[in-house]
C-alpha cells in the first residue's frame, strides 16, 4: 500500500516537481489570501496572459523572456490603472478591457511571426515535471520575497481590505498598498509561471487559499493553511499523474481546485449532521 | 478579540511560513547531486547477468507514427511504449508523470524533434539532464525548411529574424524554421530506422538491429516506389496542394508537387490567420486553379471548409475538403493504423482528389 506514495517519489524528478509545486505554493499563499480576500482574482488571470505581448516582443529582440514578461507585469496595470481613472469604469471592467486588449496583442504578434507559435509556447509554459533543479532557486527567491513582503505590508494591507478611510487616516496609504499589492502578484505569477507553467500559479493564488477561508478567519491562518492545502494538492496531483498517466500540472491545479468543492461539502454535511458546530477561528 | 498582539501573531505566521519554506527548499536542494540517486536506472546500465539472452532493452517513444516505424526494428529484443494514442495533436500533447517515469526507466527515448513535440519539451529535456538516453532522429534526416514561404501576408520582410538575436533556452533547440514532417519521406523514414538500429547496437550490440533495419528500408523503398507510381498520375497542372498547416513539405518535395499555401500560416496547429491573408488565400486558389483543401484529422476543419466556401464565393467551381492523417496514425478501420497504411491512404486520398 505504502508503494503508492514511495515508488513514484523514488524518482529524482518527482522530488524536484514536488519541491517545484511546494515552493510556488509558499509564494503564492501570502498574496494568493490577498487576492481571494479582495476580490482580485480576475487581476492574478489577466496577469497570467495579458503579459504574453511583452514576451512575445522580448522573444523577438532577443532579451531576457522574464525581463519581457515583467515589462509586461507593468503595462498591464498601468493599462487598468487608466481604464479605471475616471472612476466611471469599475476595476474589474478595467482587468478585462487590459487582459483581452494585451492578449489580443500577443495573439497578434505571435501569429505574425508564423513558425515561431511552437517556440514561444514551450518557453512560455513551464511544466512540474520538466523542472530542473537548478530553477528551483527562482522559486526559492520568489517565496522568500513573497513571504517578507507579506509580513511587512501586512497592516496596510489588512487596512486596505477592512477599512481603507480608516487606512488613510492611520497614514497607512492604502493607494501605495493597492499598487503594492498588484506588484507582488505580479512578482509571483511572472516569476513562477517559467518554471511551473500559467495553469499552476493561477491555481495556486485562488484555490488554496479560497479553501483556507472556509475552516479559518484570521489572513495569517488562512495563509498557513493555504500552504497546508496546497501542499496536499501537489502530493495527490502527482500521485494521479503517476498512477493514472494525466498531465501533470492540469491534474494538480484540478485537485486543488476540486479540494475546495470537496472542503464546502464537508463543512455543510458537519453542519447538517451537528448543528452547532462553529467552525474554526 | 485575541490575547495577544497583532504583530506577535504576524511574526509566528511568518516563522511558520520560513519553515515551511525551509523544508521545501531543502528537498529541492537535495536534488542538485546526480541522479545516481533513482531506482531505476536505465539509460543503458544494464546489471551484469550471466544468461545469454540480452535483457530486453526498453524503448520509449513519442509519436504514434515514430512507434510504428521503431516497433519493427526492436522487434522480440525488447518493448516499446508509445507516449501519444493514434490521433493526439502532437503539437499539443502535455507529458503525464507516468511518461516522465517511463522515460527514466527506458533504455532509449526515441523523439522526432525540430519541436514537433512542443509539450514534451521541458519534460525531454529534463530527461536528458537526468541522463536518460533520447535520440531525436528529425534533425539527423537532411531537414528542409518549411514549404510554404509563399503566406500571402502584406510584409514579407519577417524573415531577417533568426542569427541576429541570440535566444537563451532557445538555442539549445532548432528555432522551428526546420520542418519536423519528415515521415511523408518513406526514404528518410527508412534512415531513421537505421539512426535507432545504431542506437540499440551501443547499448546491445550483440543483436543484430542492422538487419532489421535494412528490412524496413526494403519495405519502404517499395512503399516509395509505389507511391510515386501513383503520385506521377497527377498531370503537371494539378500538381498544386492547399494544406491546413505546415505538414506535406516532404511529400511536396520526394513527388513533385508544389505547396501553393497553407490555410494557418506556420508549422504549428496553436497560429491563427487572419482575414486579410484569408482572403487572399482564397484568391489564390481561383488563381492557381487549385480545387482541393487538404485538411488533417489532429486539427478542426473548420478553416479549411471555409476557405473552400469562400473560394467558390470568388469564382472558382466546386471546391473539395479532404481530411489527412499527417501527425498521427488513426484508429481501427481508417486506414491509417500503420505507418505504410497511413501513407497509402493519404496518397489515394490525395491523387483520387486532384483527378476528379
Amino acid at each position: 500500500m505504502l508503494e503508492v506514495v514511495t515508488e513514484p517519489f523514488a524518482y529524482g524528478f518527482m522530488r524536484t516537481a514536488l519541491a517545484a509545486g511546494v515552493l510556488t505554493v509558499v509564494a503564492s499563499a501570502p498574496i494568493g489570501t490577498w487576492v481571494v480576500v479582495r476580490g482580485l482574482a480576475f487581476m492574478g488571470d489577466a496577469l497570467a496572459h495579458g503579459v504574453l505581448p511583452g514576451i512575445a516582443l522580448a522573444y523577438l529582440v532577443g532579451v531576457d523572456l522574464t525581463l519581457g514578461a515583467g515589462l509586461g507585469a507593468v503595462v498591464l496595470v498601468a493599462v487598468v490603472a487608466t481604464a479605471t481613472s475616471g472612476r466611471r469604469v469599475g476595476e474589474d471592467t478595467g482587468i478585462g478591457l487590459a487582459f483581452v486588449g494585451l492578449l489580443a496583442l500577443g495573439v497578434a504578434i505571435i501569429s505574425a511571426r508564423g513558425a515561431y507559435a511552437g517556440d514561444l509556447t514551450a518557453i512560455l509554459f513551464g511544466d512540474p515535471i520538466g523542472i530542473r533543479p537548478g530553477q528551483l532557486t527562482v522559486l526559492v527567491v520568489a517565496a522568500t520575497v513573497s513571504i517578507v513582503a507579506a509580513a511587512v505590508g501586512h497592516r496596510a494591507f489588512l487596512a486596505l481590505a477592512y477599512d481603507p478611510a480608516k487606512a488613510r487616516v492611520l497614514g497607512l496609504r492604502p493607494g501605495l498598498a493597492h499598487v503594492a499589492m498588484l506588484a507582488l502578484i505580479a512578482l509571483v505569477v511572472v516569476t513562477a509561471f517559467r518554471a511551473v507553467g500559467t495553469l499552476l500559479v493561477m491555481a495556486f493564488l485562488i484555490a488554496p487559499p479560497a479553501t483556507a477561508v472556509l475552516v479559518v478567519r484570521r489572513v495569517p491562518l488562512v495563509m498557513l493553511v493555504a500552504v497546508a492545502f496546497g501542499t496536499v494538492a501537489v502530493v495527490a496531483g502527482l500521485l494521479v499523474s503517476y498512477h493514472a498517466g494525466t498531465a501533470t500540472s492540469a491534474t494538480i491545479a484540478g485537485i486543488s481546485v476540486a479540494g475546495f468543492f470537496v472542503v464546502q461539502a464537508a463543512q455543510r454535511l458537519l453542519r447538517a449532521v451537528r448543528p452547532g458546530v462553529a467552525s474554526a477561528v | 478579540m485575541s490575547r495577544t498582539s497583532r504583530p506577535s501573531r504576524t511574526l509566528r505566521a511568518v516563522a511558520l511560513a520560513a519553515a515551511a519554506l525551509a523544508l521545501a527548499a531543502c528537498t529541492g536542494a537535495a536534488e542538485t547531486p546526480a541522479p545516481a540517486a533513482d531506482p531505476a536506472p536505465g539509460a543503458g546500465s544494464a546489471p551484469a547477468t550471466t544468461s545469454d539472452a540480452p535483457d530486453p532493452v526498453e524503448v520509449v517513444v513519442t509519436t504514434s507514427i515514430l512507434g510504428d516505424l521503431v516497433a519493427p526494428i526492436v522487434g522480440e529484443d525488447g518493448t516499446v511504449r508509445v507516449l501519444m494514442a493514434p490521433g493526439v495533436d502532437p503539437h499539443g500533447y502535455a507529458a503525464s508523470a507516468a511518461d516522465a517515469a517511463a522515460m527514466r526507466d527506458a533504455d532509449l527515448v526515441v523523439a522526432n524533434g525540430l519541436m514537433l513535440e512542443e509539450g514534451l519539451l521541458a519534460a525531454l529535456d529534463a530527461a536528458v539532464a537526468d541522463g536518460v538516453r533520447v535520440l531525436e532522429v528529425s534533425p539527423e534526416l537532411d531537414p528542409i525548411p518549411f514549404a510554404a514561404d509563399a503566406h500571402d501576408h502584406g510584409d514579407e520582410d519577417d524573415h531577417a529574424h533568426d542569427d541576429e538575436h541570440a535566444h537563451d533556452e532557445a538555442d539549445e533547440h532548432a528555432h522551428g524554421e526546420l520542418d519536423p514532417h519528415f515521415w511523408f519521406d518513406p526514404l528518410r523514414a527508412a534512415t531513421a530506422g537505421e539512426l535507432v538500429a545504431d542506437a540499440l547496437a551501443e547499448l546491445r550490440p550483440e543483436v543484430d538491429w542492422a538487419a532489421r533495419a535494412a528490412g524496413l528500408r526494403a519495405e519502404l523503398e517499395a512503399l516509395d516506389a509505389e507511391l510515386a507510381a501513383l503520385y506521377a498520375t497527377v498531370p503537371a497542372d494539378r500538381r498544386k496542394l492547399v494544406t491546413n498547416h505546415d505538414s506535406l513539405g516532404y511529400l511536396a518535395d520526394r513527388y513533385g508537387f508544389e505547396i501553393v499555401a497553407t490555410v494557418v500560416p506556420g508549422s504549428s496547429t496553436s497560429a491563427e490567420t487572419d482575414p486579410a491573408a484569408f482572403a487572399a488565400l482564397a484568391d489564390l486558389l481561383v488563381a492557381e486553379g487549385v480545387d482541393v483543401v487538404l485538411a488533417e484529422t489532429t486539427d478542426s476543419d473548420a478553416l479549411a471548409m471555409a476557405l473552400a466556401e469562400e473560394a467558390v464565393v470568388r469564382g472558382a467551381p466546386a471546391v473539395t475538403v479532404v481530411t489527412l492523417h499527417t501527425g498521427s496514425l488513426g484508429p481501427a478501420g481508417s486506414g491509417a493504423e500503420t505507418y505504410v497504411g497511413m501513407l497509402r491512404t493519404d496518397a489515394g486520398l490525395i491523387v483520387s482528389a486532384l483527378l476528379d
